[in-house]
Formats: structure tokens, C-alpha cells, sequence
């Protein structure tokens, strides 16, 4: 019966007065890659403690692969974890580390895993005490690959990597997604989740503010036109459909919540030299959601 | 300049707790020992005699030279410990700042400001080496204060200090040779063992007294406060500090941040061994902490061995000195099989310590984020917890057997008296109060894992501290009554009081429970 990877209802962490986590109800559905995004302090890497049994629920409960998150031997069988800031046993060489993550973890791919050794240029045989944060992040990212978990939770796990292996990254994700698994990536950076998520849920203040997929974002967020004229603009306030309006040295910079056409209408016949439009970007659609002040 | 004295103030704020209580503790023992020899009638010249020909007493507490004046009998009777014991917190406070801070890349931030690396060192090393006359002024106004001639209380103090000042400089030179905190600590700690030992040694032989001028302990020995009042031996224990102190300054020029002169190769091959499963993993991770403290207990079984048989026929000679031995809480340590049993007790703090210290590894993986990669696994935090403690027990288990066995072979050796059974008898009495503070550690983890270290190891001095001077300081019943070390019968001497055993073993299971359960609920401090 394939239901959703990952399932939370109600989830919620609460620190003394703090909530950081606020009734979290989300379903990530099987073979899904999903994103989950936020400033700073939203709640995302405690939702994933959360996930992981790190960290108790105040209210709510989780299930990862339909199995109670508080069943930590049952349920952790079915998932990989990368955090956002590895430390590894120091005196532990990199192949060592690998080892024993693979051994605790129960089941790995070992072939896969030599292949992403040299995929990510890992140098296995120094010792963890040496290696810079990117390369501990590389063998977090290694070792959970590896395992071949059904889901993969991973906490910004490029922090520190180079563009290079940050590409090399989203290939794995790729990979993953081809061979089913669901992949759960938290992450401030907005590219990366646009190039890998189909389906995004942003945190804001501990809350989940929205969950659609990256088009629906697209499509309910704004489009920006910029409308030049020879001579000056009509007032274009009251028209259908346009959320703001601003003059720039050459027209007006219309701002657009709904479908395009009643402004293509009202300016129809008048003198224009030009018309740009341009969607708003991802950043743009964050920020918007983010906010400013209300992080607390 | 500004800079200079915020990071001089951060270092502060690091030892200033430990110093305190320190001074506060060992003013406290001055102060109440001296009472208790106020307390008592004139001892006769002779007595003197025969307890400086006592070589276990003088092993253990050091040669005496004046008994006559409550100050003189004070240095005898707890000076040395006093000594011991500031050793090792000055030993252990270098490392923790001079390497621990490195370790933990707390270091990292303050030197982006503009304080260089070797400034920082140097700025350490003299908070560090400025907790030193905190605790001699602290002693010497004791001291003074009871009425003690001016001339010995501040000798013995001076003595303190620069013997503090020495371990600052060993904790410091081991900080700049090693690159991780607990080699450094240990590496020091190996020194200061090997010296107090090799005083003990010395102290308790009678051809090999000339090794204690090789030793700080041996010099603030021959100090002889209140008695001769010789300074000389201050200079040795001065020149000792700047010479250890210059070669850590000099060090910390020779070196990269977060490296040791000593560094071991950075590419290693492959031992796929022990690293299967958390028990395993444990027992790995443990390896070195047996070689070392085996090698320590080991050490000192042979050195408790090799005193027992050189005075087996001591006492039972000496009416006057049982009588004495008796007012002053010694009467068990002067019959052999007393003698092992308190000396056993002695082993068991280093067990004791050793089961902390090895536990704090699993607050360290949390604390340093370890846990992050490990506990994804599907293994419960039970299963982790139980390997971190059955490593650690078993562990504990071979090093004190190791001593035993150390001591049984010294004695036989020596023609002593003592079965192998007794010697192994001797230790295991003493596995109850070590599952207590196992316990203890245990629920440390559970609830207030950040305490578990100084808890722990707190609790196990002060009971070491609360059953060896307890009754001279004439301690309350219930405050002796808290040291799980008091409730241990002096077994191979008496029959093992297992009453208190079974009490013991149920109060520590119950710890035991309560904290797998507390840290199998509580949120991971990642």
C-alpha cells in the first residue's frame, strides 16, 4: 500500500515559551523530492530532528514510511540522514568513517559508495581530523547515498561544497529520484531547490506558510511588466488584476497578481515604445513569503 | 589592548570556579587538620621515629619531620594530597585551555580578533599560572590564621604553588606537543602519576631515597615546614616552572593552529576491525584508555605491592604506633591486609575516574554533533548507551584486576604475605562503589550530561577525599556516610561487608535505570 513517505500531523516543538515548531501537518509523497525552505531559525532542522527521534514532540507525531518516527529501530531502517555540519570521528580515516556508518546503517550499496568516493574526489585513506567542512560534508553525503535508504533526509547538506561537487550533488539526488527513493531536502539555497524539487513547502516563524509545486508558485505569485511609453502613462491602478504600480524614467513597472489580459486591454492603442515581461524570480517569491520582522 | 584583556577575562571566566574551590577545599583540610592535632595531647619524641621508619606511611603520606606542631603534622598528614590534587587540577585546567579550546574550534573565533596565537598561549599560561598563589595564600592564611609560625606556613605554601606551577607548565607542554586534548591530558597525567609514584617509591624504600630529589613532590618534601624550614628546594621547583613554561612558550611558536609538535601521520591504512556494531565501535574507541590507565593501575599495584612487603612485621611491633595510628583514622592502612584494602580504595577512584571519563565520551559525540551520523542508524539509544557502559565496565573490570595482580606479584616478590585470592578479593570489594558512581555518571547523562564530567569526577574525589580524611576531620556519621568508599569493609583485613554491598549494587542499578531511561527521552543536544 504505497502511502506517503513522509507524514506529519500536527507536529510540534516547543522550547520553554519558544515554538519552533508549530503544528506541522505535511505529507511528502513516495519517490517524491521535495523541498522544504525557510530562513534561518524557521524550523527546519528541528523538524528533522523531529524525523530523526533526535528531539520529542511537544504535540503531534510523524511517520516515515508509515512507521512511527519513535520506532527508531523499525524506522530508521528506512531512511539516510545528511546534517548540515558533519564532525566525524577524528582519529578515524575517511574510509573508516564510511565503514562503520555503512556497517551501523546495515545495508549499503558498496560499489555505489567506491563509485561516489571517486566521484566526489574524497580522499578516503586521509583521516577525518584533516579534512576541510566540505570534504566531511562529502562523506555524510557519500555514506548516506550509500546506504540506498527509501528516504533520504538531508539538512543543507551542500553547505561548504564546491560548485563542482554541489553539481555532482544534484546528480546523486537524480539518481536517487530514478531509482524511487524520496528525498527531503531542507535548504536556504534557492537554486538548488528549483533545479532538484518539484514540490516546496516553506517555513516561516516555526509555521508552514505554503506547499505547492514550483509552477503553482510561478503562477500565484507575481509577474512584473514593464510598459514604456511615448508620453505619459495612463494611471493603471484600478485596472484588473494589478497588484502595484510604479514609474520608472521610461513608463511604468506594473506589477500583476492575476492574468495579464485587462492591462494588455487598458493600454491597448496607446503609444508604446515597448513591452518587457518578466516573471518573478524564485528569490523574489521568497522573500515575499519570508518577510521581514515576523521571523520571531 | 582592549582585545588582550577580553581574551585574558574569557580564560578567567574558565578557571576561576575550579581555583576557588580548590583553594576553598584545600584551606578547609589545612584548617580542620590542624584542629584535630590541637585537639590531641603531645606526642613523644619517639612516636616520631617510628612513624617516619614506617615505610608505608611513609610512602603514602611523605617522610615526616616535625609531628610535634600542629602545622608540621598537617603537612605530613595532608599535605601531600593537597599537593596531588592541585597538581592535577592545574595539569587538567592546561590542557583543557591550552588544547581543549583548540580542539573544539572555540580557539578559531578568538584568534580572528587581534590576538595572535602564540599572545594567546602566553596570555593562558599566565591566567593559568596566576590560580597558582589564589590557592598558596589561600593555605598560608590558614595556616597563619590557626596560629602556625609564619616561617613554615608560608614555606609549605610557597611549595604548593610552584608545585602547581610545574603541572601548569607539564599540562602546557603536553598541549603544544599533542594535538588532541585527551592524548595531552593523559600523556600528563602519565608524568604526573610517574612522579607522585616515584615519590611513593623513594619515600617507602629505604635504598632508593634519592629519587624523590627528581620529583616537585620530593622537593616540597624536604621543604621541611616547621621543621629544618630549608628553602633551597624552592629553587628547584621555581627553575622547574620557568624551564617548562619557557618550553611551552617556545613550542607554541613551532606549531599550527589545532596541530602538536607530535603529529601522527595524517593517512593511515584501513583496519576495518571494530568498527561493526556500537559495542564494538566502543570497545575500539576505548583501546587506548586501557592501554594507559591499565599501564597506570599496573604501576601502581607494583608500587602498593612492593611498599606492603617491605613492612609486613612493621606494626605488630609497635603498641604506640597502632595507638596513635588509630587516633588519626590510620589504624587499617598498618596491618597488610588493611593496607591493601586501603590501598585498593585508592585504585578504585582511578577506576572510578576512569568509568567517567570514559562515559563523557558519549556527551562528547552529542556535544560535538557525532551523534548526528550515528544515531540515523536504526539502533536505539539504549543500545548505544549499554555499549558506552559495557565498554566501559569491562575496561574497568581488567584494569583493576591488573592491579590486583600487580600488587600480588610485588608482594610475592618481596616475600610478602598475601594470597592471590586476597589481592583479587581486595579489589573486587570495592566494584560497588564503582557501580555507584557508574550510576551516578549514568543518570549524569540522562539528566545534566554537561555535568557529567565535573559531576562525576567531582563526586568521586570528594568521597575519595570524604573517606580518607573524614574521620581525622571528625566529619559528621551522615557526611561520611555519603562517600560510597566509606561503606567498603578493608577486605583482605575484614570480611566483605556485604550488606552495604547489596545497598550499594541496588542504589546504583536504580541510578543505572533512571538514566537509560532519562537519556532515551530527552532531546539530543545537537
Amino acid at each position: 500500500m504505497p502511502g506517503p513517505a513522509i507524514r506529519t500531523i500536527g507536529l510540534t516543538k516547543r522550547f520553554g515559551a519558544l515554538t519552533a515548531l508549530d503544528a506541522l501537518t505535511l505529507d511528502v509523497e513516495d519517490g517524491e523530492v521535495f523541498g522544504f525552505l525557510g530562513p534561518n531559525g524557521a524550523g527546519k532542522s528541528t523538524t528533522l530532528r523531529l524525523l530523526l527521534g533526535f528531539i520529542r514532540a511537544s504535540a503531534g507525531s510523524a511517520e516515515i514510511k508509515g512507521i512511527d518516527t519513535r520506532d527508531i529501530e523499525a524506522c530508521h531502517k528506512h531512511l539516510a540522514y545528511v546534517p548540515g555540519d558533519v564532525s566525524l570521528w577524528p582519529k578515524l580515516t575517511g574510509e573508516e568513517c564510511l565503514e562503520l556508518l555503512g556497517n551501523l546503517h546495515g545495508a549499503v550499496d558498496r560499489d555505489y559508495r567506491s563509485q561516489l568516493v571517486e566521484r566526489f574526489a574524497l580522499e578516503p585513506e586521509k583521516r577525518a581530523r584533516t579534512y576541510s567542512k566540505g570534504n566531511r560534508q562529502k562523506v555524510a553525503l557519500i555514506a548516506a547515498f550509500s546506504t540506498r535508504a527509501e528516504v533520504l533526509l538531508l539538512d543543507e547538506p551542500t553547505s561548504g561544497l564546491d560548485p563542482l561537487m554541489e553539481k555532482e550533488f544534484r546528480r546523486c539526488v537524480d539518481e536517487a529520484k530514478a531509482r524511487g527513493q524520496t528525498v527531503f531536502l531542507s535548504s536556504h539555497i534557492l537554486s538548488e531547490v528549483e533545479h532538484l524539487c518539484a514540490r516546496v513547502g516553506i517555513l516561516r516563524a516555526g509555521k508552514l506558510v505554503e506547499v505547492a509545486s514550483i509552477d503553482q508558485l510561478r503562477a500565484m505569485r507575481s509577474t512584473e511588466l514593464d510598459i514604456d511609453f511615448d508620453g505619459p502613462p495612463p494611471d493603471l491602478r484600478a485596472v484588473e488584476g494589478v497588484a502595484q504600480v510604479e514609474s520608472t524614467p521610461t513608463g511604468v513597472r506594473v506589477t500583476l497578481n492575476g492574468p495579464p489580459g485587462p492591462v494588455l486591454k487598458a493600454i491597448d492603442g496607446l503609444p508604446l515604445t515597448a513591452v518587457r515581461s518578466q516573471e518573478a524570480s524564485l528569490e523574489e517569491i521568497f522573500l515575499a513569503y519570508y518577510g521581514d520582522g515576523d521571523r520571531a | 589592548m582592549s582585545a588582550t584583556r577580553a581574551v585574558t577575562r574569557l580564560t578567567v571566566r574558565q578557571v576561576r570556579v575550579g581555583a576557588i574551590v580548590l583553594s576553598l577545599v584545600s584551606a578547609t583540610f589545612v584548617a580542620s587538620t590542624v584542629k584535630a592535632r590541637e585537639a590531641t595531647e603531645a606526642i613523644t619524641p619517639g612516636l616520631i621515629e617510628d612513624l617516619a621508619s614506617n615505610p608505608a606511611l611513609r610512602a603514602l603520606y611523605g617522610t615526616p619531620f616535625d609531628l610535634s606542631t600542629p602545622g608540621g603534622f598537617t603537612v605530613w598528614r595532608v599535605g601531600m594530597f593537597l599537593a596531588g590534587a592541585a597538581a592535577l587540577w592545574a595539569m587538567l585546567a592546561a590542557t583543557r585551555i591550552l588544547r581543549g579550546e583548540e580542539e573544539a574550534g572555540r580557539a578559531e573565533l578568538v584568534l580572528t580578533g587581534p590576538v595572535t596565537r602564540p599572545r594567546l598561549t602566553d596570555l593562558s599560561l599566565l591566567v593559568l599560572g596566576a590560580t597558582t598563589p589564589l590557592v598558596g595564600v589561600c593555605v598560608a592564611l590558614t595556616f597563619i590564621g590557626t596560629a602556625q609560625a609564619v616561617t613554615g606556613s608560608v614555606l609549605y605554601s610557597a611549595g604548593l604553588m610552584l608545585v602547581m606551577l610545574d603541572f601548569v607548565g607539564v599540562g602546557g607542554v603536553a598541549s603544544q606537543l599533542f594535538g588532541q586534548r585527551r592524548r595531552a591530558s593523559g600523556a600528563a597525567g602519565l608524568v604526573l602519576g610517574g612522579v607522585f609514584l616515584t615519590r611513593m617509591v623513594a619515600d617507602g624504600s629505604s635504598g632508593l631515597r634519592w629519587l624523590r630529589w627528581f620529583t616537585p613532590f620530593g622537593w616540597l618534601e624536604e621543604l621541611r615546614p616547621f621543621a629544618d624550614n630549608r628553602f633551597l628546594p624552592l629553587l628547584l621547583l621555581g627553575a622547574t616552572a620557568v624551564i617548562l613554561l619557557a618550553v611551552a612558550v617556545a613550542l607554541s611558536r613551532r606549531r599550527d593552529l589545532g596541530d602538536g609538535i607530535v603529529s601522527d601521520r595524517d593517512e593511515a591504512e584501513m583496519r576495518p576491525r571494530l568498527l561493526r556494531a556500537p559495542l564494538s565501535f566502543q570497545w575500539r574507541q576505548g583501546l587506548t584508555g586501557l592501554l594507559g590507565w591499565g599501564f597506570a593501575l599496573f604501576a601502581t599495584g607494583l608500587v602498593f605491592g612492593g611498599i606492603l612487603g617491605a613492612f609486613t612485621e612493621y606494626i605488630a611491633k609497635n603498641p604506640d604506633v597502632q595507638k596513635f595510628m588509630q587516633r588519626f583514622g590510620l589504624h587499617e592502612v598498618a596491618t597488610p591486609g588493611g593496607f591493601v584494602g586501603s590501598m585498593d580504595v585508592f585504585a578504585a577512584m582511578a577506576v572510578a575516574l576512569y568509568v567517567v571519563t570514559s562515559l563523557n565520551r558519549v556527551w562528547e559525540d552529542e556535544q560535538e554533533r557525532r551523534v548526528e551520523l550515528s544515531y540515523p542508524a536504526p539502533i536505539t539509544r539504549p543500545r548505544w548507551l549499554g555499549a558506552s557502559v559495557l565498554s566501559a565496565v569491562a575496561v574497568g573490570v581488567l584494569i583493576s584486576c591488573g592491579c590486583a595482580v600487580a600488587t600480588w606479584l610485588a608482594v610475592v616478590a618481596a616475600n610478602g604475605d598475601l594470597s592471590f585470592a586476597d589481592a583479587l578479593a581486595g579489589i573486587a570489594n570495592t566494584f560497588p562503589a564503582i557501580a555507584m558512581f557508574l550510576g551516578v555518571a549514568v543518570m549524569l547523562l540522562g539528566i545534566r550530561p554537561d555535568l557529567e564530567r565535573s559531576g562525576g569526577g567531582g563526586f568521586v574525589v570528594g568521597a575519595l577525599a570524604v573517606s580518607v580524611f573524614g574521620p581525622l576531620m571528625h566529619l559528621p556519621d551522615w557526611v561520611l556516610d555519603l562517600s560510597p568508599f566509606h561503606h567498603l569493609a578493608a577486605v583482605p583485613a575484614q570480611p566483605v561487608d556485604w550488606g552495604s554491598a547489596v545497598v550499594l549494587c541496588t542504589l546504583a542499578l536504580a541510578l543505572l535505570a533512571g538514566g537509560f531511561v532519562t537519556y532515551t527521552r530527552r532531546d539530543l543536544r545537537v
